[in-house]
């Protein structure tokens, strides 16, 4: 991925762009708001992550101006403020996602890729969608491994199509939340644990190879293979 | 000052219609007199005139009419008077000044007399000494004089009391709010009783005095609660790598787990913490329509798994409950419940969330049958930061029922505890969202789904 970092904090934006860079992408920095507008307007990226309180001028300004030029470019704001009407103006001012500080390394990880592949699959609405042996009906909201039926709740499909349409990527818990249940709160205990365990249950078999996997520390993810 | 004007406007008024009446009275008697004067020519001409004239001049005393009769020269034959007065010399009503004999001496009197022809030599002039007038005028003058000074008086006297009744209630106010500032937060302004706006007002800033020192005691006591709670996990960190590094075994992967979920925890507490003020300060401008039904069915879906991991049945009995609310703020509410019945509930199974819509109120109601709290300690349960159970085994923040309680003031709602017997129900009320039309910003109301 090639990705713009608009952070003003030194400590974090090395954290980052060191994080960014072992993991094979590419990192340009800003650490000002107008050299972020500039940058972003300049060159093209797969992804900006653009942290909220900047100098000269502020993240939302940021982000409002870059769509106003019709920069479709998915931007995922990185901010202190993290409740939930901070969140909602971030993402009503035209971001893609919005992550609280502190945050994991890993959930960042995640939602950029995740937003990258929403942006790219735009285009496309299957009305199946296949992910290893498993095959998804959008439409009657049922799925099946091979020729085996599975027999899911609502919820339960709701999460193997999400982890599906992220398949080969970490899913964090939160992002799962969010997407599934409209979500944004800890929730303290493992309630999403207990949805994926009963999932795995009725997707991978004995005998058949694990899909879904668990991330220790991170998430979960769906083989794609 | 109205009052001064009202009293002069009535005097004067007053002064003039007596005027007019005794002017009228006078006339009428004069009037009458000459017709008898009229009477007495017509039956024995000049002679029977003057006898009569004469008869009545012989009297000494003090009299309000005055008889001239006089030639076509004007000259006096008999009378009051030995000289015609000068200015009366037309025929009809007039009125003039007279010098008159007393025994003082000779002084001057205004009367109002009328003049007839009697006959071709003959002048009658039959005039009413307006002595009464005079009296009049001078009681009216005393009259008014006195009851502008005393009007004045008693006005100002009055005025004087009524500032100063104003000028003290705001000393006291003042003085009172000096006193809460410099931290006397039980200081209160009496009320006299009477009802009226400085009672309303007195009323209306000892609620404000009671809110703010509520909100502070409730401060005083959540930061107690806070630092400890910020610092236990902040200690066990520490205490951990301190360890580590006494023993040299800093690449051990148990130390930044758990480190890792002391750091979470914090993070949660922090984050519920800002969450319930903002919460508490939310504007209604967020407010949209929301179906609490649809709302609790998202979070029995998602808790439903763990009940039954944890041995217990989660049941919903959902009717339509409209209100009008930020969606995901409720939600947050209804998780906290259940989470806690799952958490606290013990020894019972059975957990229900139901919501239905009554008298316009919406009533949430998440009852389990377990061990329940105590009727004594359910204030405790929610104040902020407490648990009931000491030893806090049991992982979250402290802050669970605080946040619903927040969330249902905010919503203009209540929380209340009761006894489920067995067990605990928690209920929240809200006002129900009535009106399927416009919200009150002329926007259309949407569904938040």
């Amino acid at each position: 991925m090639k990705l713009l970092l608009v952070e003003d904090d030194i400590a974090t934006s090395q954290y980052i762009r060191h994080g960014l860079i072992e993991l094979g992408h590419a990192c340009d920095h800003s650490a000002t708001g107008v050299d972020g507008l500039t940058a972003a307007l300049t060159s093209k990226y797969d992804a900006i992550i653009l942290d909220r309180s900047l100098p000269q001028l502020d993240g939302i300004s940021v982000l409002q101006a870059l769509r106003a030029e019709g920069r479709k470019v998915p931007v995922l704001i990185l901010s202190a403020l993290g409740q939930v009407d901070d969140r909602i103006h971030g993402l009503d001012s035209g971001a893609d996602d919005y992550l609280a500080k502190p945050f994991s390394f890993q959930e960042l990880i995640s939602r950029l890729t995740a937003i990258i592949r929403r942006a790219e699959g735009l285009a496309t609405t299957p009305t199946i969608r296949r992910v290893a042996d498993l095959e998804l009906n959008l439409l009657s909201r049922t799925a099946k491994r091979g020729d085996r039926e599975l027999d899911l709740l609502a919820k339960e499909f709701q999460i193997l199509d999400y982890l599906a349409r992220h398949a080969g990527q970490v899913v964090t818990r939160t992002m799962m939340l969010e997407a599934v249940w409209d979500y944004g709160f800890d929730t303290g205990t493992n309630v999403i644990d207990v949805h994926i365990s009963r999932l795995r249950s009725k997707i991978d078999c004995p005998t058949e190879p694990p899909l879904l996997h668990t991330i220790r520390g991170a998430g979960y993810r769906l083989d794609t293979l | 000052m109205a009052a001064l004007v009202a009293t002069i406007t009535a005097l004067t008024l007053q002064y003039f219609r007596t005027i007019s009446v005794l002017d009228a009275e006078s006339r009428h008697v004069v009037g009458a007199e000459i017709n008898s004067f009229v009477d007495r020519y017509a039956a024995g001409g000049l002679p029977e005139l003057l006898r009569f004239v004469d008869a009545r001049a012989r009297h000494d005393e003090i009299r309000d009419y005055v008889y001239i009769i006089g030639n076509s020269q004007f000259e006096v034959i008999a009378g009051d008077l030995s000289q015609w007065p000068q200015d009366m010399k037309s025929n009809g009503w007039s009125s003039g000044a007279i010098p008159l004999e007393n025994s003082q001496g000779t002084i001057t009197r205004n009367i109002d007399a009328q003049i007839v022809r009697l006959g071709p030599d003959c002048r009658l002039l039959v005039g009413h000494l307006a002595t009464g007038r005079v009296r009049l005028r001078n009681r009216f003058i005393e009259t008014l004089i006195w009851s502008i000074g005393l009007t004045a008086l008693i006005g100002l006297g009055f005025g004087w009391w009524i500032s100063r009744r104003a000028l003290s209630f705001v000393e006291r106010a003042s003085d009172s709010g000096e006193q809460f500032l410099a931290g006397h937060l039980d200081v209160r302004l009496p009320t006299t009783g009477r009802g009226d706006e400085y009672d309303r007002l007195a009323e209306m800033v000892n609620a404000c005095f009671s809110e703010v020192e509520r909100m502070l005691v409730s401060l005083r006591a959540a930061t107690d609660g806070l630092a400890h709670d910020l610092k236990t996990p902040i200690t066990r960190i520490k205490a951990r790598i301190e360890l580590a590094i006494m023993r040299d075994s800093l690449a051990d992967p148990v130390l930044f787990m758990e480190t890792v979920q002391d750091l979470d925890a914090l993070l949660k507490l922090i984050n519920d913490l800002l969450g319930l003020a903002r919460t508490e300060s939310i504007s209604v401008d967020a407010f949209r329509r929301v179906d609490l039904a649809s709302v609790v069915i998202e979070a029995v879906t998602l808790y439903e798994p763990v009940a039954e991991s944890e041995g217990r049945s989660l049941n919903v009995h959902e009717e339509p409950a409209i209100v009008l609310g930020v969606r995901p703020l409720l939600m947050h509410a209804v998780v906290n419940l259940i989470d806690n019945a799952i958490k606290y509930s013990g020894g019972g199974s059975n957990i229900q969330v139901a919501t239905e819509t009554r008298d316009g109120l919406v009533i949430l109601s998440v009852a389990d049958n377990g061990i329940g709290i105590a009727a004594e300690d359910h204030d405790r349960a929610l104040a902020r930061l407490s648990r009931l159970d000491q030893s806090q085994t049991k992982p979250g923040s402290g802050l669970g029922l605080s946040i619903v309680a927040a969330v249902a003031r905010a919503h203009g709602g209540t929380l209340t505890l009761a006894d489920n017997l067995p067990g605990l129900k928690v209920i929240l009320e809200l006002p129900a969202y009535l009106s399927e039309n416009t919200d009150h910003d002329g926007r259309s109301a949407g569904t938040i789904t």
